[in-house]
């Protein structure tokens, strides 16, 4: 090892360089952790139905691929390049996403982008309401139940809906 | 200069191995002292770790015996390669133990997800990366380098494991760059500032390059801000070999960090030559110009800084900068046609950058370099007959003429090395 440059603590300006140093990848991850819980805190509550998007083949990698088997209502048009909102309300027990044109306000408001939701075609008749597909990380030991739950029984998804519009999957479970 | 230093100075301005003058002195021979069997094993093991390789052992012995070096001369190289050694098995085996433990805390994560409560899974992972984080502090306090460095090895990976055990509790999504350059972010001051070997540079410097590389390939085809951020992606590399002229960082760091970039600006130049095998618009030229924009600034400052900081090597660092950049931007900015004309144009700029560095190389002594220049060289001159000829005949004989021309350079390359290695 090349001794010149090797770091010291024999000065104030030295010290306090390292503390920074060191200090820094710990305090980016506590503030990470604080963002999201603060975020999550003020999140409401939504129990989605879904569907395995490959009924076949729900898991993928660590993630089981699902899409939300909610009723759509509005355009499709209004909903270029995944830039729309969804917004969600509840009639008669049942979630309704409308799809919403950009910039359009309402009180439960799903930003596409930002919560990594795709939309993709929904094959069959036309027109029919595109198919929002989403996927939530799994683990080992629980994925070989829950993908079998999947294909047997109806499923739905426990999410978090924060104010900045992003829709967090926190779990499955079997829809009541 | 000290009378019997090992190295003197000779006449004709040679710095050689002394030349024994006197009489082979007869090497004290050691007996067997009288002692327990512990005793005996920890002399043993102590003299293990002083005495020179037992290889550079039996050359001094026979050296001396020849009476090509004297008897104090051996005596201190023996004694300046026993400080010099480095325990490079002991630290290979340690760093594959770290990296074994960094997969193994991430895969045991991974398998007990559903058992393990959030709080607890995230708080463990902070208090790991804290006691990380104390361990090199107080290895520093300590002098206690070698301890500093897997400190920080492993701080570094809690640090990259922790940004995905935090996208794994939240449920984050998101491209590949977000993590890279979040994990750039938290750990670069701490990589620049406490890095000490070659390993800890390139395993930072190849990050530093896929962070912003990552974002560039998230959106190829964007215009307008993208086309900036696809040239400040390009210009890492030489961003790489003016941080690595930075005071306080380590000689074995920074130099791991300008291999690392030098070797993905050779790479990447020599791959984005092939922009002459195909047409290029004026369209796509005027993105590629604004893209080149940056790489161009930055090549520039890293050689004039460069010059200055490391002034030994002055005339290589153009060739090894510049000279690449430049090549590319001509491939992929100059508008052109997909026709042989271009090609060759193509292929004699390609010559003309490496043969520059083998011509800089062979000046600094570089024989490494210079080898990988003639061979860079010579297989593109092969590469140029598949290329020019279309037909299945035409091609059979370019591949036969390219073989023989290939078979010629290969020998050519070799007397070439072997003139420079035997050069002293």
């Amino acid at each position: 090892m090349n001794h010149s440059n090797r770091p010291n603590l024999s000065n104030h300006s030295n010290r306090l360089l390292l503390a920074a140093a060191l200090l820094l990848p710990l305090a980016g991850l506590a503030v990470g952790i604080a963002t999201r819980q603060a975020a999550l805190s003020d999140a409401s509550q939504w129990a989605i139905p879904i569907a395995g998007y490959d009924p076949r083949d729900p898991l993928r990698g660590r993630y089981i691929a699902f899409t939300y088997a909610w009723q759509v209502e509005g355009s499709a048009g209004d909903c270029p390049d995944a830039r729309c909102s969804l917004c969600l309300s509840r009639r008669s027990g049942a979630v309704v996403a409308t799809i919403a044109p950009p910039g359009a306000r309402c009180p439960a408001r799903v930003d596409l982008a930002a919560s990594a939701i795709e939309i993709r075609p929904s094959f069959g008749r036309e027109p029919a309401p595109p198919a929002f597909a989403s996927r939530i990380f799994v683990s080992e030991s629980s994925a070989p139940a829950l993908e079998q739950m999947l294909r047997e029984r109806p499923m739905q998804v426990i999410t978090s809906l924060t104010a900045d519009g992003r829709l967090v999957n926190r779990r499955l479970q079997p829809a009541p | 200069m000290r009378k019997n230093a090992p190295f003197m100075q000779q006449p004709d301005g040679c710095a050689c191995p002394n030349v024994r003058t006197t009489a082979p002195v007869e090497r004290p021979t050691r007996k067997a002292s009288p002692g327990s069997l512990a005793k005996k094993l920890a002399m043993r093991a102590t003299d293990r770790q002083t005495r020179p390789r037992m290889s550079l052992n039996r050359k001094l012995t026979a050296w001396e015996a020849a009476g090509l070096i004297s008897e104090a001369a051996a005596t201190e190289i023996r004694a300046f390669e026993a400080r010099e050694r480095r325990p490079v098995a002991l630290w290979a085996i340690v760093g594959l133990g770290l990296l074994a433990l960094a997969l193994g805390i991430l895969l045991m994560v991974s398998a007990n997800w559903d058992r393990i409560p959030d709080a607890l899974k995230l708080g463990t992972h902070i208090a790991l990366a804290a006691a990380a984080a104390g361990t090199v502090w107080w290895a520093i306090a300590q002098s206690r380098p070698w301890l500093a460095e897997a400190a920080l090895f492993m701080l570094g990976a809690l640090v990259l494991a922790g940004i995905a055990l935090q996208s794994q509790v939240y449920q984050l999504v998101g491209p590949l760059w977000q993590p890279l350059l979040l994990w750039l972010a938290l750990m670069t001051p701490a990589m620049l500032l406490v890095g000490q070997t070659r390993l800890t540079g390139h395993a930072w410097a190849l990050l530093a390059i896929a962070g912003p590389l990552a974002l560039a390939t998230e959106n190829v085809d964007g215009k307008g801000i993208w086309l900036w951020a696809h040239g400040a992606a390009m210009a890492t590399p030489a961003v790489l070999v003016i941080l690595s002229f930075l005071p306080r960082i380590a000689a074995a760091f920074a130099t791991a960090v300008r291999e690392t970039a030098i070797i993905v600006l050779l790479a990447a130049a020599s791959i984005a030559h092939f922009g002459w095998a195909s047409e290029v618009t004026p369209a796509e030229a005027g993105e590629m110009a604004v893209r080149f924009v940056l790489p161009v600034l930055a090549a520039v400052a890293a050689t004039l800084l460069s010059r200055r900081r490391a002034p030994d090597y002055m005339a290589l660092w153009p060739p090894l900068l510049v000279a690449p950049v430049l090549a590319a931007a001509l491939a992929l900015a100059v508008p052109h046609p997909d026709v042989w004309v271009s090609r060759f144009v193509g292929v004699l700029l390609f010559a003309a950058v490496w043969g520059w560095i083998a011509r800089e190389a062979a000046r600094a002594g570089w024989n490494a370099l210079f080898a990988v220049a003639v061979a860079a060289i010579a297989i593109r001159i092969f590469v140029i007959y598949i290329e020019l000829f279309g037909s299945l005949a035409a091609t059979g004989g370019g591949l036969i003429a390219g073989g023989a021309l290939l078979i010629a350079l290969a020998l050519v390359w070799r007397r070439l090395v072997s003139r420079r290695t035997a050069m002293p």
